[in-house]
């Protein structure tokens, strides 16, 4: 009986692992998000003859204003997607997590009367 | 962050508090440590408007040493005082006139002091929910204290009497 909880607790601890790694990943999208918003928000308020430039790899290419600001919405678009998936994903664990762990109280409550039918639930 | 009203305080026992009360400590180093950052963001700005009042007209020609590694400069001249490529982030960069980058540099400073003002302010928040998990809790343990006291001094006294 043992060894059954504590393969339950191992697995609680996971999804508890997981959970802060989700969190850390959650917290770099959304730096990554709020740099680009402020890129996009700089790019609005050059005049249409302002030159622009993308660093690519070692190169420095000259770039249309348009094409910068297609480049940061389009990347703007992909990282909040990925920040709705990342938080669908927390949500999930974090269900999970709560359901093994009620699981696991019960299973203890069993444990500490073994004779009696338990009455709580 | 969250706002725990005394009564739900006194609700939690020792342990819970401590716990609570090492979670607001390390929240307030991540806190100090972005103000931190923040500060040096904005010193580096005004860096950067220093060494642009350097870019005037009468400064064209003017010999420079522009620096090729960490400890090997060149002697150049200063060709260009119109125009400056500042970067925006996410690897773009914009050329600008010296004016123009100037103004931008302003607009950014200005945005990293509101940023550091608003987390100042978090960080005081902060410091007052610690205090009072701290006071909830030295009050609990005194508690906890008379209590114990006060139990063995009744045990002692049943022991008297059995004599």
């Amino acid at each position: 009986m043992n060894t059954d909880f504590e393969k339950e607790l191992r697995q609680l601890t996971i999804f508890q692992n997981e959970i802060k790694k989700l969190q850390t990943g959650q917290i770099d999208i959304v730096t990554k998000l709020n740099e680009s918003k402020f890129v996009l928000q700089e790019l609005k308020l050059l005049p249409k003859t302002a030159k622009v430039y993308q660093l690519v790899g070692p190169t420095l290419l000259e770039v249309t204003l348009n094409e910068a600001k297609e480049n940061v919405e389009n990347r703007l678009d992909l990282l909040g997607k990925e920040e709705k998936k990342t938080l669908e994903r927390i949500k999930e664990t974090q269900q999970k997590h709560d359901k093994k762990k009620n699981e696991l109280i019960a299973f203890q409550r069993k444990l500490m009367q073994p004779k009696n039918v338990p009455k709580k639930k | 962050m969250t706002n725990k009203s005394s009564f739900d305080l006194n609700n939690l026992n020792p342990l819970q508090l401590n716990s609570l009360k090492e979670q607001i400590s390390s929240e307030y180093q991540k806190y100090r440590q972005s103000y931190t950052q923040l500060l040096e963001i904005k010193s580096l700005y005004s860096n950067t408007l220093f060494s642009l009042e350097s870019l005037q007209p009468e400064n064209l020609n003017q010999p420079i040493l522009a620096p090729l590694t960490e400890s090997l400069y060149l002697p150049g001249k200063l060709t260009n005082v119109k125009s400056v490529l500042t970067d925006i982030g996410t690897n773009f960069f914009v050329e600008r006139g010296v004016k123009d980058a100037q103004e931008y540099f302003k607009r950014q400073t200005k945005i990293v002091e509101e940023k550091a003002q608003e987390v100042l302010k978090t960080m005081k928040q902060n410091e007052e929910s610690l205090k009072a998990v701290n006071t909830v809790l030295e009050r609990k343990v005194y508690q906890q204290q008379q209590k114990f006291v006060g139990q063995q001094q009744q045990q002692q006294q049943k022991k008297v009497l059995k004599k």
